[in-house]
């Protein structure tokens, strides 16, 4: 405290100079409080920074108490942050930063910044004896949008303890799946069999479950947690269910088998997909594997190996039931190769083919491996392998323009999505214009508070396009934005903490549909727009309704 | 098709071809059941695993899984030499035979036609709970609070972790799980901003330098010497393990390594800031490398306390290092200088006495043996036909010397450096060494049988046997053996380094007991005094020592 009343001493000090040489006197302050936004508390040890200048940032005091000193006038813009507070908050971040416009010599000393503090999510994991069941790994879930459709995603996890408790924390406010998967198997007794061997022994396991008790998100229900709540008693009553042992032979050359394949059996249930696989050990030399302890149920048998220049694919819908099913034959297939070249379209001069690279992006979200991607020669040709069975979007990268068309195999693709069916390969032709679209306007509705944090959304009415994107609106409510591919449009117009959750959700998104501006861009010509902002409440409540 | 009989054709398989040669009646298969039990509360446990595993090197296993009474049971057990162990979530894995982990597991031997019933007994594990707040009492989330149990090293005492858990966001932890032992907590807040409350913040000047967390051992302090001993009984929670973390003004270490002069523009010198007097060398340990040409580096958010710092170099095959002790003290930044020492080249020979039929290709292998290279690639040489080896670019600093294979039955002689004797003194190798290396392995290590009995007369099945050098090498630690008799009390040792021993006999001993120099004091009158010949020697008996206790 001393050294502070120093400095201020010899800025003080240093003051009657710069007010000779005519210039403001920076002594504008900003003094508030942080507080706890459900119990209206204050927040000691908040971490306060502020922009723009160079000022240092401020810790709360244990009255919540902060100030900024030695101010120039001019518009700051405030963001306090805290550990025992969660950074986002379901589409919102913990605060918004708050926007302060400072005249000369101005005190404000009445700033109220509201943390909201994460909420946590108790309970225990239990056997059918209701014996704590330790080791399991407890989930919260959400969906989230992601082509082809919404799949379920682990927002926080925990692990069930010796007593079979759990506690996930700092959990953004919001409604939850809770998942839980005890992963070890349990072993069965049976009679003497030499160790190591490959014997199928009895295994039972439990299967994974929501809460309440239900094997699926279908019969499950939400836990809501209520920004600070401590939500408890979410338990769970395990049951274990019966298992075999997959076996099968994987027919593969031998660079398909240096390449280690992975071969997992994975839930066909599109929602546990990503929960429920089961993986195989698999012998390099003879081709041999087996999967463990594997309930009952519809799976996928997928293999997958690659490396940078191949890929290998195999997959298989297999059943599971009560009994050990046949040994399973899965032939790996490697990616096809594309040939193709590239032709860039535009107004003179044409820009010149240099480091120009075709990406393809994955359309359907069970890839898991790399994307396939090539280098297009100064004359335009590229060499695109290892390309696997699936949706493909095809991009050209680092050159200023957009796939005007594309054609594989002589055929017409839209969007520059294209299919790739097992093994198949052939020419692809591409033509990338240059003639992109612009577009400006004003955002309607902003309040003084709101300069410089309004973010526009820029989303492709075309479902299969590549996925919005967002820019900040000037201070006056001014954007514009360029290089944009031609094509049906809907522009949004939000607060910063909110667009860019907002950004990232297209259910929320088509629930606000009708709040979006319309546009309509040429090849190489641009638009103007009058965007109507929307409230952070209307865009809190569009992500209440989306999920 | 995957045969849903596969188990009983399996278990019909392993009968066959070990024990029933013709189709055994029901009367020559043993039965074998019994009870687990917690052996603190006495309470049958349900759903143990319960493993009946035939006497051999890959044995065959019958499983079988408690019921709600805590019984077991194992039908059609052909006869023959068992083992008969449990395990069940929260307890200790418990051999039957043996009391304790310390403890050799029995051999049951079952006859045809033979019921058979056993207890088994499981050790509780235990739990250490508590909470991390900072100097306000507000919850530190996030830091990780460890458990250490001391062993010792090369004679000294030193600590492995055991396990591990962060706080939570009440600053709340539990370490379950826990082995009953002797542990000392750590939480471990090093390089984590402590955010001291500052609400005046001033336009244009630097902002106070931000405290850090140090290393806090339980009760509140930062010397590990100073750590309280936390005894963790079977079973048993120890609440209130709670630490209070202090913040630390904390200091810059600015540093120069002056590089070898043949040194590459484009090299880079890797430096390693170990902070001290922690219990191992993951706990607070800062490395990078620094680029020429200045070779230079500037560590910031030190907390007070002693570091060692370490430079290394590789050039090809050519490797330098250097090591530096420094005391950083709270808001003092500090300068040095390192430099770098490179390896020397260490020529040797290997010469085996006695029959080596064999002809085997020997490696000499060094380990360090002062800690400073852990995670370093060790060096290694092959003796070639002469007899020769060289140990390219040994660091400087103490090395452990070993050799691989040791013939069956076979010992190091002597190992010489120079002048010194490397095999009960450390061989510690400076820039400046030169001495060569000889070793000499002999084909005929000594062999020594015997027995124990109890003072009552009767034999000491599964006792465990300690060879303790005697005299001025009681603490080179390659001089100790340790066996475990058999059933009928009888023990063999063979390999063993010519000299004068003392022979200890024990109902338990903790794994590696021996290695604390304290460990033996208490039995010192119990020791029976033999000399170890190469080759066979006469057969010793020793005594149990009764109802000793092998705790460190």
């Amino acid at each position: 405290m001393m050294r502070i009343l120093v400095c201020a001493a010899l800025f003080a000090g240093s003051l009657p100079a710069q007010v000779a040489q005519g210039e403001p006197a920076d002594d504008g302050s900003l003094e508030g409080a942080v507080i706890n936004e459900v119990t209206k508390e204050p927040v000691r040890k908040a971490q306060v920074t502020m922009v723009p200048g160079n000022v240092p940032a401020a810790i709360t005091d244990a009255n919540g108490r902060f100030a900024f000193r030695n101010l120039p006038p001019g518009t700051y813009s405030l963001h306090a942050q805290h550990t025992e507070f969660p950074l986002i908050v379901s589409g919102q971040a913990a605060t918004s930063p708050l926007i302060v416009t400072l005249t000369a010599h101005e005190k404000k000393s009445d700033l109220v910044m509201a943390l909201t503090p994460g909420a946590s999510i108790n309970g225990r994991v239990m056997d059918e004896d209701a014996k704590p069941l330790p080791g399991c790994s407890v989930q919260t879930m959400q969906f989230a949008p992601g082509p082809p459709g919404n799949r379920l995603y682990g927002t926080r996890a925990a692990t069930s303890d010796d007593r079979g408790e759990y506690r996930i924390y700092g959990l953004a406010r919001g409604r939850f799946y809770v998942s839980v998967q005890c992963s070890q198997p349990l072993p069965q007794a049976h009679g003497l069999v030499r160790r190591g061997s490959d014997a199928d022994l009895p295994n039972q396991r439990y299967a994974t479950q929501f809460y309440p008790d239900s094997p699926d998100p279908s019969g499950a229900s939400r836990v809501m947690a209520a920004a600070g709540a401590n939500v408890t008693g979410i338990d769970f009553h395990m049951h274990a269910t019966s298992t075999v042992t997959v076996r099968g032979h994987m027919n593969a050359d031998a660079d398909a088998m240096s390449l280690r394949p992975r071969v997992e059996l994975v839930s066909r249930d599109p929602l546990l997909r990503d929960l429920v696989r089961y993986s195989a050990s698999l012998n390099a030399k003879t081709g041999e594997f087996n999967i463990p302890a594997v309930p009952a149920g519809a799976y996928v048998l997928v293999a997958s190996a690659q490396d940078k220049r191949h890929s290998y694919e195999a997959s298989l819908p297999v059943d599971i039931g009560a009994d050990p099913p046949q040994p399973i034959d899965l032939t790996l297939i490697p990616g096809g190769e594309f040939t193709g070249a590239i032709e860039l379209e535009g107004d003179p001069p044409k820009p010149a083919i240099e480091n120009v690279h075709i990406r393809l992006t994955p359309l359907d979200s069970e890839f898991s491996g790399a994307w396939p991607e090539a280098k297009v020669e100064a004359d335009g040709t590229f060499l695109l392998s290892g390309v696997v069975a699936g949706r493909w979007r095809l991009a050209a990268e680092n050159v200023h323009g957009y796939v005007k068309s594309l054609s594989v195999g002589g055929q017409e693709m839209h969007s520059g999505v294209f299919n790739v069916v097992p093994g198949a390969g052939g020419a692809v032709r591409v033509v990338v214009s240059t003639k992109l679209a612009h577009v400006e306007g004003t955002v309607n509705g902003m309040s003084l508070q709101q300069a410089n944090s309004v973010l526009l959304i820029l989303v492709s009415e075309d479902p299969e396009a590549a996925p919005p994107r967002a820019i900040q609106a000037g201070r006056d409510g001014h954007f514009s934005m360029s290089g944009i591919e031609p094509g049906r449009y809907r522009l949004y117009a939000a607060g910063v903490a909110e667009g860019a959750a907002l950004q990232q959700s297209p259910r929320a998104l088509q629930a606000l549909e009708g709040r979006a501006a319309r546009v309509e861009l040429e090849a190489g010509g641009g638009a103007t727009a009058q965007v109507d902002l929307i409230p952070g409440e209307d865009v809190k409540q569009a992500f209440q309704e989306a999920e | 098709m995957v045969p849903a009989s596969r188990v009983a054709l399996c278990l019909l398989a392993a009968c066959t071809a070990a024990l029933c040669q013709k189709a055994a009646s029901p009367s020559e298969y043993a039965w074998v059941g019994g009870t687990v039990f917690d052996r603190g509360t006495g309470s049958p446990l349900s759903k143990a695993l319960v493993t009946l595993s035939t006497e051999e090197e890959t044995p065959l296993d019958a499983q079988a899984i408690t019921d709600g009474t805590g019984r077991f049971g194992f039908t059609d057990i052909p006869p023959g030499r068992y083992q008969l162990h449990a395990d069940c979530k929260g307890y200790l894995h418990a051999w039957y035979g043996a009391e304790t982990v310390n403890h050799a597991p029995g051999i049951i031997t079952l006859h045809g036609g033979e019921r058979r019933d056993f207890v088994l007994r499981l050790e509780a594990l235990g739990a250490v709970s508590g909470t991390v707040v900072d100097a306000e009492g507000d919850a530190l989330p996030g830091v990780a609070v460890s458990l250490w149990m001391q062993s010792f090293w090369r004679g000294k005492p030193r600590f492995f972790e055991r396990s591990s858990v962060n706080s939570d966001d009440r600053g709340v932890y539990r370490i379950s799980n826990v082995v009953a032992g002797r542990y000392i907590a750590l939480a471990n807040g090093l390089g984590r901003q402590a955010f001291r409350m500052q609400p005046e913040a001033i336009a244009d000047q630097k902002a106070p330098e931000q405290a850090r967390y140090g290393a806090q051992f339980f009760p509140g302090t930062d010397r590990m010497s100073l750590a309280a001993v936390i005894t963790v009984d079977p079973g048993k929670e120890i609440k209130g393990t709670d630490f209070r973390m202090s913040p630390y003004s904390t200091a810059t270490l600015r540093g120069t390594v002056t590089p070898p002069v043949e040194l590459p523009a484009d090299a880079r010198i890797d430096v390693v800031i170990m902070q001290q007097d922690l219990p191992d060398e993951n706990q607070g340990t800062f490395a990078f490398s620094v680029p020429g040409p200045n070779y230079s580096f500037e560590q910031y958010g030190l907390v007070p306390g002693e570091y060692l710092l370490l430079t290394r170099l590789s050039l090809g095959e050519r490797r330098y290092q250097g090591a530096q002790r420094v005391e950083i003290k709270g808001g003092v930044d500090k300068e040095v200088m390192l430099k770098l020492d490179p390896g020397i080249d260490l020529s040797g020979s290997l010469k085996v006495e006695g029959d080596d039929p064999g002809q085997r290709e020997y490696k000499v292998e060094l380990s360090p043996g002062d800690a400073l290279s852990p995670n370093e690639p060790r060096p290694m040489a092959t003796v070639k036909a002469d007899s020769s080896f060289v140990l390219k670019s040994v660091a400087p600093g103490i090395w452990d010397i070993g050799v691989n294979p040791i013939p069956p039955g076979g010992y190091i002689k002597s190992m010489r450096l120079g002048d010194q004797d490397v095999v009960t003194e450390d061989m510690i190798i400076g820039p400046k060494t030169a001495a060569p290396l000889r070793i000499v392995v002999s084909t005929r290590g000594g062999v020594l049988e015997g027995s124990v009995t109890r003072t009552s007369g009767e034999h000491a099945a599964r006792s465990i046997v300690l060879l303790a050098p005697a005299g001025k090498f009681s603490q080179i630690l390659s001089f100790y053996s340790t066996a475990v008799a058999d059933e009928a009390g009888l023990f063999k040792f063979k390999a063993l380094t010519p000299g004068s021993y003392k022979l200890y006999a024990f109902e338990a001993m903790e794994s590696g007991a021996w290695q604390n120099p304290e460990f033996l004091k208490p039995f010192d009158s119990y020791g029976e005094k033999v000399a170890i010949t190469e080759g066979v020697n006469a057969p010793k008996d020793v005594q149990l020592i009764p109802g000793a206790r092998s705790q460190q």
